[in-house]
């Protein structure tokens, strides 16, 4: 039962991103970037993690939020505390500050940035569900070069990603969204606040001039090993007219596909059935939003 | 006495700005030169047969200063709180995930670290026994060889029960289960152990009770308990965990192997598996009435899975059993108390002491009585509800029992309980609003037949400031406060006159343990005695001086009074003549809680004579689809007797409810076959500010006659109690359905019985 004392690699806080990129190419995976370390230190602690090196990208100003005409890029760095304060961020993508707000506590958003809840790669991990209901796309850094990838495409499993030992997260983006969408994210937790989430998800919705389902998304943590999308609910629901039997209908669909797992939060059951729920929840008052927000009230 | 100064004001602990500002020293800052990093090597099992352990390779590397086994130990190789069955570090099985089998000094913690790494253990694993039922069965595998299972079992009987439920009207029968429950205290169990000039040892000590500590120190090392001495610096919570001894034992053991000092301090994980935890109990209970809602008998057993070693159970089974009939008048009760060896974590002390087990469960079964009377909650509880002069069926007398309905007539009025179907039940298709109620009584006090006393050192200085010197631990309660404001009352200074030495063995006389809800009366008394020594010192000499009659004069913000008017002498100048002609200000207490000798027939055991009364009443918010509850409202009446320190009194209301609430509604110790599931503050789910409703609190000031200072009652254990059965009944009347387990989860609040409804 016995906790190690943590053992404290090099660190370093390179001038330049070629830098920083140059380490990692020459340590890999003993290299670790540190940006708030909420998790990290503590996985340092458990000796889950045992790098050599700490690499902290605080001079690099990797924390600016840039609009431009067709989307908005957000430093890996940009903490939550900061996506909370953002006025584009609220007005344009209004699920992800939903999701900052119930993350932790003040002390932790401050810190803990939008790039570690990422590269974490948890299944439980807040701000994954309403970035991929929002269609983001990641940057992955390296001294050969830098790729571009749907965040969707990031997890492959608990803790594990697809990015290459060499690689730095750097940048989101958030394509615009279409003027009639709206998305809501809800948390399951235990406590309201300071709790893993047992289900939280990000449900979004466009709609066409005839009022047709354009685009859905119902986007999943904490029920799979990775953050998933119930993409046959979300099927389901193209090209159709939005009605609260559809949503039911949808949010069922949805149950079917999660694969949870029980632990000390909630049984596999409980998962199953809060799915339902929570997805009908969301769905429903996505819908209303929508309705909200059409000009014709 | 003319009206108070201090006492009954809203006053600051003595040290306040220290504990804010962080500069207040807790074992963990504790710095000596030369101080090595103590750790001990837990067992990873739940059970197994130590077949081999050798430490050598650890002894020999650099920066190790002491290893030891149970073969190193001087003196007795046992904890000592009740029974001497748990071993300081184990001989041959490890019986639960806690139990130490080495422990190490070194010069760092990384060194340390390595050293346990070092440490070779054979474990050969062992089936272990994990149900108390299975092993309370005849011939069940024995938890300790030799010993039996059942460490405890007793039958305690008042009237005739079965006579008494034939006759009744209405016969409720029900089986109830609650869980492990963590004291979640902030700061860790530590002590810092170092060798003195004369080759004794000292130990600062995270503890309840400095002076049992001291003893258990001693016999560990062989030495007399007067070369140990147990200093208690500042302590971050406690919650009767820390009553028993943890790693302060070995911290000594180790500074005494290594002689040098040694820093042991327990880091969260290790905490969460090793100290006791509040026991889960199985209660069958069954309750028989009258039509009209009369109580005609109560009828429980109680079995309590205990883990393998004794600790407190024998005495919280006691409380449980004490309390079981709840603040009722019932004169029929048999109860069944069975403590059960298992290779589960060991339990003890924890606020309340077996009486919020046993009130959830009397508290549970009175509305499901009145559901069946179609009674209403209040109405049955004030119809059987205690009195002053009631005797209860343990044979107690009930001296001051008017809180009892005060509480509830008053806790009603504040909800305005009468109108509660006014309010929207239903606030939308998936929500149900419901209230609940609950009304408590828990003693204060060690109990009737214990040595239940305290001492105090007091000392006036020419100056006229004054040295308190107590035994009774600070846990963060504010018996400091207390005692400081006492002594400032009854001798007319201010409380930055009056330093309370922390308690420390070489200086303070014993005050037992801060347990039981007690110091603040036994320790209280023991105060103003001394206190009232040196003022009549000071008194007689301002008579003398000033020749007006002493019963005129009187002591008070500093100066001396005549008929309440102040006069030009002051305190400081009483002290300062006091100390030229040689008066001495010193005095010293100890004082014995009287149990009263007038009620013959007290057949119950160590009963406690002097009660907290309470009711707290719940408005909660229950998801029909998620099985969330939502406490909206909690209202919270209780009787302090006489309010010392508002502010502390308020603040244990505070607090006893937040921990009230998680125990009904999260907080579970996961145990599967031995092993802790979530033994982290992540997963261990505490309530946080968001989960408690803004307290409605109401504190009631009917004075205790029995042993009380200015009618002064314990306040710290009663305000947990209620909590988790008012819940419990609000959730009951918001959806219909009865739950007879803790926690309250979510997961169990479903199915909701008519749900379907819900759906669209």
């Amino acid at each position: 039962m016995h906790q190690a004392s943590m053992s404290i690699p090099e660190y370093t806080a390179p001038a330049t991103l070629d830098d920083a990129l140059g380490i990692k190419k020459e340590r890999g995976a003993e290299a670790r970037v540190i940006a708030g370390g909420t998790d990290l230190i503590l996985r340092m602690r458990d000796k889950v993690f045992s790098p050599s090196v700490l690499i902290d990208l605080r001079r690099l100003s990797l924390d600016g939020i840039a609009l431009s005409d067709n989307e908005l890029r957000l430093g890996a760095f940009v903490s939550l505390s900061q996506v909370l304060e953002s006025a584009d961020i609220e007005r344009l993508f209004p699920a992800l500050p939903a999701g900052c707000r119930e993350f932790a506590g003040p002390p932790i958003r401050n810190r803990g940035t939008l790039g570690g809840n990422i590269v974490n790669a948890s299944p439980a991990a807040d701000l994954v569900p309403p970035l991929i209901a929002y269609d983001a796309s990641i940057v992955l850094s390296s001294s050969d070069g830098e790729r571009v990838l749907q965040l969707m495409a990031f997890f492959v499993g608990p803790g594990q990603s697809v990015m290459e030992p060499d690689e730095i997260l750097t940048e989101i983006r958030l394509p615009l969204m279409p003027a009639s969408s709206a998305a809501t994210f809800i948390k399951l937790g235990q406590r309201r606040s300071m709790a893993i989430s047992q289900v939280n998800l990000t449900t979004r919705l466009s709609v066409d001039e005839s009022s047709m389902v354009s685009e859905a998304r119902i986007v999943l943590g904490s029920v799979a090993p990775v953050p998933m999308r119930a993409v046959a609910a979300e099927e389901f629901l193209l090209g159709k007219e939005l009605s609260e039997k559809l949503l039911n209908r949808a949010a069922k669909k949805a149950r079917d596909e999660v694969t949870p797992i029980s632990d000390v939060r909630a049984s596999l059951s409980y998962r199953l059935e809060m799915v339902e729920v929570l997805v009908r929840r969301a769905l429903l008052a996505t819908w209303d939003e929508l309705r909200g927000s059409a000009p014709d009230g | 006495m003319t009206e108070s100064a201090i006492v009954g004001q809203w006053t600051a602990a003595p040290g306040a700005e220290e504990i804010v500002t962080g500069k207040a020293r807790y074992c963990p800052d504790i710095q000596l030169p030369g101080l090595l990093c103590g750790k001990l090597l837990y067992s990873p099992h739940a059970r197994a047969r130590i077949r081999k352990l050798d430490v050598r390779k650890a002894r020999n590397m650099p920066g190790v200063f002491a290893v030891i086994t149970h073969a190193d130990i001087p003196g007795e190789n046992s904890y000592l709180y009740a029974e001497p069955d748990q071993p300081l570090l184990v001989v041959d099985e490890v019986r639960f995930q806690g139990d130490a089998v080495a422990a190490v000094a070194a010069v760092d913690e990384r060194t340390a670290d390595a050293a346990l790494a070092a440490i070779e253990v054979e474990y050969q694993e062992l089936p272990g026994i994990f149900d108390p039922l299975e092993a309370m069965q005849p011939g069940a595998d024995q938890v300790v060889q030799g010993e039996d299972n059942v460490m405890m079992s007793q039958m305690y009987r008042a009237g005739d029960v079965e006579a008494a439920i034939a006759s009744a009207d209405v016969v409720i029968e029900n089986t109830y289960r609650t869980q492990w429950a963590e004291q979640a205290f902030l700061e860790m169990e530590g002590g810092v152990g170092l060798v003195d000039d004369e080759g004794g040892i000292t130990v600062y000590s995270s503890c309840q009770a400095p002076h049992r500590d001291r003893m258990q120190i001693a016999r560990a090392l062989a030495m007399p308990e007067s070369m140990v001495r147990v200093i208690t610096p500042y302590i971050g919570g406690a919650f009767g965990a820390k009553d028993e001894a943890h790693v302060q034992i070995h911290a000594g053991l180790l500074a005494h192997a290594a002689q040098r000092p040694v820093h042991l301090i327990r880091e969260r994980r290790e905490s969460m598996l090793t100290h006791v935890k509040r026991h889960p109990m199985i209660i069958d209970y069954t309750t028989a009435a009258t039509k009209e809602g009369k109580l005609l008998a109560v009828k429980a057993r109680v079995i309590a899975d205990a883990g393998p070693y004794t600790n407190s159970t024998h005495e919280v089974l006691n409380k449980c059993g004490e309390f079981i009939g709840g603040p009722y008048k019932v004169e029929n009760v048999e109860v069944e108390k069975i403590g059960v060896r298992t290779n589960n974590p060991i339990t003890g002390a924890f606020r309340g002491f077996g009486a919020p087990q046993a009130a959830f469960v009397y508290e549970s079964q009175m509305d499901d009585l009145a559901r069946k009377l179609g009674m209403d909650p209040l109405a049955i509880r004030l119809l059987n509800g205690v009195e002053t002069g009631t005797k209860m069926y343990t044979g107690v007398v009930i001296r001051e029992g008017t809180a009892m309905k005060a509480s509830l007539n008053k806790a009603a009025e504040m909800i305005e309980w009468e109108k509660r179907d006014q309010v929207e039940r239903r606030p939308a298709r998936h929500l149900r609003r419901g209230f609940g109620m609950a009304t408590i009584l828990k003693g204060s006090g060690l109990g009737r037949g214990l040595a239940d006393h305290a001492g105090v050192v007091l000392e006036m200085h020419r100056d006229g400031s004054v040295v308190l010197q107590s035994g009774a631990a600070d846990m963060g309660q504010g018996i400091v406060t207390v005692m400081a404001q006492l002594a400032a009352e009854r001798l007319g200074i201010g409380m930055s006159s009056v330093r309370v030495v922390r308690a420390d063995t070489a200086k303070s006389p014993d005050a037992g343990a801060s347990c039981a809800s007690r110091q603040a009366m036994v320790s209280g008394n023991a105060v103003l005695e001394a206190a009232d020594t040196i003022r009549d010192t000071l008194l007689t000499m301002a008579a003398g001086k000033t020749k007006i009659a002493r019963d005129r004069l009187d002591l008070k913000a500093g100066r001396l009074t005549v008929d309440g008017e102040p006069h030009e002498l002051t305190v400081k100048d009483l002290a300062l003549r006091a100390g030229i002609w040689g008066y001495p200000l010193h005095a010293e207490s100890l004082v014995h809680f009287e149990y009263p000798t007038d009620v013959p027939d007290v057949t119950y055991r160590f009963s406690q004579e002097v009660f907290q009364f309470c009711t707290q009443i719940a408005q909660v918010l229950v998801d029909c689809e998620t099985g969330q509850v939502t406490v909206e409202r909690l209202i919270a009446v209780h009787d302090a007797g006489k309010m010392i320190n508002p502010g502390g009194v308020y603040g244990q209301i505070e607090g006893g409810i937040a921990q009230g609430i998680g125990y009904a509604l999260t907080e579970e110790l996961i145990v599967k076959e031995g092993h802790t599931q979530n033994p982290s503050l992540e997963n261990y789910v505490i309530p946080m500010a968001f989960d408690i409703p803004e307290l409605e609190m109401e504190v009631l000031e009917i004075p205790e006659p029995l042993g009380a200072p200015l009618g002064a009652k314990g306040i710290a254990e009663s305000p947990i109690i209620p909590t988790a059965p008012a819940i419990r009944n609000a959730i009951y009347d918001a959806i219909d359905k009865p739950l007879y387990e803790l926690p309250m989860t979510a997961e169990r609040v479903l199915p909701v019985p008519d749900a379907g409804s819900i759906r669209h």
